[in-house]
């Protein structure tokens, strides 16, 4: 069974994400946080992590840096969801790591969860790639 | 007696004279210059003659170290970039050539904002954000020597830097709870809490509805208050026509397909292309493609084109749907306006399409006009201005 971590504070979200995820058979690990996230990375490795950008205390950028820096850590897909939709803030992103990048309103939640299957049934690269998916 | 003392005193004044244009003179550059304006007279060798108190504040300069001098060494000059501006390259040297007229700068309503931006050096070597306008000084029909007026920005860059903090924020907070409800009602419509009646399917379904036009509404009036900053940088490249008709008919295929609209495209010029922003592009021609959709019919078409015109590619989009009423065409660029038959067929929009869409134009030099009859129609074109015809060798094209 493939292990989702979902990185967000907002609790509506969380729900939403997790519902989904587990109807569709993944275990799901929750983190409110950027310091919670790392921790449970190293408590159980996920095979793909969903990651907020504006948390309180450590942010989405620190997990990334945190991931892509650990040999053993860095192949993890980081999708990046958040409602940050300036082209700074997704540069800045992708150039740090991160594999995709979904504003969320902007995208039903199925096409994030399209996207996690797509990464986990290895029909996409764990390359980082430009992401087009900001876009309106 | 009395005519003696009527030549003296007409003798003094003229003596005076010289001193009471300079003290007006003096009076006048001193009013001027408060600390972020500076006023700066060169003679036509570019070194200068005169400075007011605002060019030694803001420079760090002493009027009586600078006199002399040539300007542009003086005050060397940065661009937005940091990259120091050679001397020959500045506008000053130019302007008492004779090779321009006077600064192209000019202000506009919109204020300074519109002024080419860059930096001065003081004289410790700190920098701040300036803009200027200069002009020459003719005498007898020859440059004499040129006044550069500069004005320290820096308070304006901050409160840009600021309103664009707040405008990240509210974008974040707005958007947070509205994709919260999106998401949440998605999960309910895929069933995994239960199957819903019919009824409370209804009534999600009035809400989805709702919170979407609400994340569009945010959305427009984000672009829009981004677009004002001018934060939208154009990157510029070469693309082909026909695959930007490509790529635009594939994001509207499926609101067109919804609609029973069909979406014709003669292929004409395959092998135009033209150097500008291709995003901007596609969000101007992405936006005229959904209007069109919304304002048409089912069963009716909606045909995008090119054509060639001396100096300018012609892009247009024309539908055959509810047109704008003649009385209210006037106002279609408005913020936030939308014609009274819009309204009815599509209550949803934000009426800022169109506004964005002049806007971006505007960004890359392109113009925007249409033609429209009430229940037969409308044709909005997009004028821009040509570069190449055809890509270079070496250029790249963006497929």
């Amino acid at each position: 069974m493939n292990r989702v971590l979902i990185v967000e504070d907002e609790e509506f979200l969380i729900r939403a994400l997790e519902d989904n995820l587990v109807a569709d058979g993944y275990a799901v690990d929750i983190a409110k946080n950027g310091e919670e996230a790392v921790r449970k990375i190293r408590k159980k490795k996920p095979d793909l992590i969903l990651l907020d950008i504006l948390m309180p205390g450590s942010d989405g950028f620190y997990v990334i840096k945190e991931i892509k820096r650990s040999p053993i850590w860095k192949s993890i897909p980081v999708i990046v969801l958040s409602n940050l939709g300036e082209d700074t803030a997704i540069k800045r992103a992708l150039e740090v790591g991160a594999d995709d990048y979904f504003v969320k309103s902007q995208h039903p939640i199925q096409e994030v969860i399209k996207r996690v299957e797509d990464y986990l049934e290895g029909r996409r690269g764990t390359k980082r790639r430009s992401c087009p998916c900001y876009k309106k | 007696m009395k005519k003696v003392k009527k030549i003296k005193q007409t003798k003094k004044r003229k003596n005076e004279f010289p001193k009471l244009k300079e003290a007006i003179l003096e009076a006048i550059l001193t009013s001027v210059g408060d600390h972020i304006m500076a006023v700066v007279v060169v003679d036509r060798n570019g070194k200068i003659i005169r400075v007011n108190k605002g060019f030694e504040t803001l420079t760090d300069w002493r009027k009586e170290e600078v006199i002399g001098k040539s300007l542009v060494r003086v005050i060397p000059r940065e661009d937005e970039n940091g990259k120091r501006v050679p001397f020959e390259k500045r506008i000053l040297p130019k302007i008492l050539s004779g090779k321009i007229l006077a600064s192209t700068a000019t202000i506009t309503a919109r204020g300074i904002e519109k002024l080419p931006i860059f930096y001065y050096i003081r004289k410790d070597k700190s920098k701040f954000p300036a803009t200027s306008v200069i002009n020459p000084m003719s005498f007898e029909g020859k440059i004499t020597g040129a006044v550069e007026v500069f004005y320290d920005i820096t308070k304006e860059k901050e409160l840009e830097r600021i309103r664009m903090d707040f405008l990240s924020l509210a974008s974040h907070q707005l958007r947070t709870p509205l994709s919260g409800i999106k998401w949440l009602i998605e999960t309910m419509y895929r069933g995994v809490l239960g199957e819903m009646t019919k009824k409370q399917k209804c009534y999600l379904d009035d809400i989805y509805k709702i919170n979407e036009q609400m994340i569009r509404l945010v959305y427009d009036i984000l672009s829009t208050l981004r677009l004002e900053n001018e934060e939208a940088i154009i990157k510029k490249g070469v693309i082909s026509v026909s695959s930007l008709f490509e790529e635009v008919l594939t994001l509207v295929a499926a609101a067109a397909k919804g609609k029973n609209v069909a979406l014709q495209n003669p292929l004409n010029h395959r092998m135009l292309t033209i150097e500008t922003d291709a995003e901007i592009l596609k969000a101007i021609i992405g936006c005229f493609l959904s209007n069109a959709i919304d304002y048409s019919s089912p069963g009716q078409k909606v045909i995008l084109d090119v054509r060639e015109e001396p100096g300018s590619v012609v892009f247009s989009v024309r539908d055959f749907g509810s047109g704008i009423p003649k009385r209210e065409q006037r106002r279609m660029f408005e913020r936030f306006y939308r014609a009274s038959n819009a309204k009815n067929l599509k209550p949803t929009g934000t009426g800022l399409g169109l506004n964005i869409a002049k806007t971006l134009a505007e960004k890359i030099g392109a113009r925007i006009s249409f033609k429209s009859e009430e229940n037969k129609g409308s044709t909005f074109y997009l004028y821009m201005p040509r570069v190449s015809k055809k890509p270079n060798k070496g250029s790249k094209v963006r497929k």
